[in-house]
């Protein structure tokens, strides 16, 4: 058991000195996705199905573009739902446990995770062209922007017979920038 | 065959550089199975916890930031492959030969030539102290050419050396500064090293082998530079020499693991 363990740390250890990130080649994994740059971070940015998912799930992959550890706060993301008609809604990450944290991207490494964003009032659909749209801004700690920094990808409309615990997630198109 | 161990590692190294180059960029596929602390580390998970989905606050099998770097200690972990030159003066190996009962003997080195060459493969783990400084253990296990030895057995028994093995293992303390993509250390070995002398011993018609060893303790000041591959590995030399005996020194080449990219210790831009 020992000598497994060692063996998976000594090869995750190679494995991952052969493969550092080089700045600029994140890229998204579909095609409505979108990557931003915000300090040290770039960021890739893409809508997920997930049919666990109550809200919109969402898959973000950072890689760290400096010689030096970097603090990212996930918690740090401001999300909203722009509507069609322009009203604009508070979204919120799916922490039921509350452990979203800052933590460490070590120098030229990457790091994952798929976060779920639902609707911090009740009852808030997405009506036709909404967009989920998400400002990482603030997630490089040693180097927050002032300036919004936004991906945004669109929700599509979700007819309101649909179940209300799994909302279908139509195909997205490709949103630019928002800042 | 130590050299060729060592290269062997930085080999699959190279050899893996094309296959594993930023899979989760160039081919937009999921990085999960990659091995960049991303937070899908399927050894973190017990064998019966079966994941159904990534969301962060409903997957049972992973928590949030399995890629936090701040989740483990700044190690190191380094092979290489070294030469020793030492003297053997005052080592004196005694045994025991089992022909018609026990008949001793001893291997005593030549005053005049005891120097003797050690090539060995060298493992060591290190673990940082502070931000500059790191404490550790070295083994190193090898094969020593032994200088003439003369013999004095019992009456009757010849005596033959076969072989010579070298076993040394110390513990260490340190600092290293780095200087772009160089890094220099120094540090203090103190430990022991075994010489183990495989032996062949007849009587009459009875023929035995059977080794003896004799022992060295060690304080070796060592300097070592080395050059960060990537932000995870460094590759080496390093040259020692023993305060408690002239003539007694060490070079070797060495490949390192670091579990923090550049040690944790470059700042930002």
């Amino acid at each position: 058991m020992q000598t497994s363990l060692a063996l998976v740390f000594s090869g995750a250890l190679v494995l991952t000195a052969c493969n550092p990130y080089r700045p600029g080649t994140m890229e998204p994994t579909t095609p409505n996705g979108a990557v931003r740059t915000t300090g040290c971070i770039d960021v890739a940015i893409d809508r997920v199905e997930d049919y666990q998912a109550v809200g919109f799930a969402t898959e973000l992959r950072m890689g760290n573009r400096c010689d030096a550890p970097v603090m990212v706060d996930l918690g740090q993301i401001r999300a909203t739902m722009r509507h069609g008609d322009g009203r604009v809604s508070a979204m919120q990450v799916y922490d039921p446990d509350l452990e979203l944290r800052p933590a460490l991207l070590d120098a030229r490494a990457r790091g994952r995770e798929v976060l779920e964003y639902q609707p911090i009032r009740p009852g808030v659909t997405p009506g036709p062209n909404a967009e989920l749209c998400l400002d990482i801004a603030e997630i490089d700690r040693g180097e927050p922007s002032s300036l919004p920094i936004v991906a945004c990808t669109p929700l599509g409309y979700i007819e309101p017979v649909a179940s209300p615990t799994s909302p279908s997630l139509p195909t997205t198109r490709a949103v630019e920038n928002a800042q | 065959m130590i050299i060729r161990l060592s290269a062997s590692v930085l080999a699959a190294c190279l050899m893996l550089w094309p296959a594993h180059a930023f899979p989760c960029d160039a081919d937009g596929g999921d990085d999960s199975s990659s091995i960049d602390f991303d937070g899908d580390d399927s050894s973190d998970s017990g064998p019966s916890c079966t994941e159904t989905t990534e969301i962060h606050g409903r997957a049972e099998c992973r928590s949030f930031g399995q890629w936090d770097a701040s989740r483990y200690p700044r190690v190191r972990v380094g092979v290489g492959s070294s030469v020793s030159l030492f003297p053997m003066a005052g080592l004196s190996f005694k045994g025991e030969a089992e022909h018609d009962g026990k008949m001793a003997y001893r291997l005593d080195t030549d005053s005049g030539d005891s120097d003797a060459v050690a090539t060995a493969l060298d493992v060591r783990l290190t673990m940082m102290a502070g931000r500059y400084g790191y404490i550790g253990s070295n083994l190193s296990v090898g094969a020593v050419l032994l200088p003439n030895l003369q013999t004095k057995a019992a009456t009757g028994l010849d005596v033959d050396t076969t072989s010579g093995t070298y076993v040394a293992a110390t513990a260490l303390a340190g600092a290293g500064f780095s200087m772009g993509p160089l890094m220099i250390r120094g540090e203090a070995h103190v430990g022991r090293r075994f010489i183990i002398v495989g032996v062949e011993t007849s009587h009459e018609e009875c023929l035995e082998t059977s080794s003896v060893q004799a022992g060295q303790w060690m304080v070796r000041p060592q300097v070592a530079m080395e050059a960060w591959l990537t932000p995870w590995m460094t590759a080496g030399a390093s040259l020692s020499t023993d305060v408690l005996r002239d003539r007694d020194v060490a070079g070797g080449i060495f490949i390192e693991l670091h579990s923090r990219a550049f040690d944790g210790l470059r700042s930002r831009r």
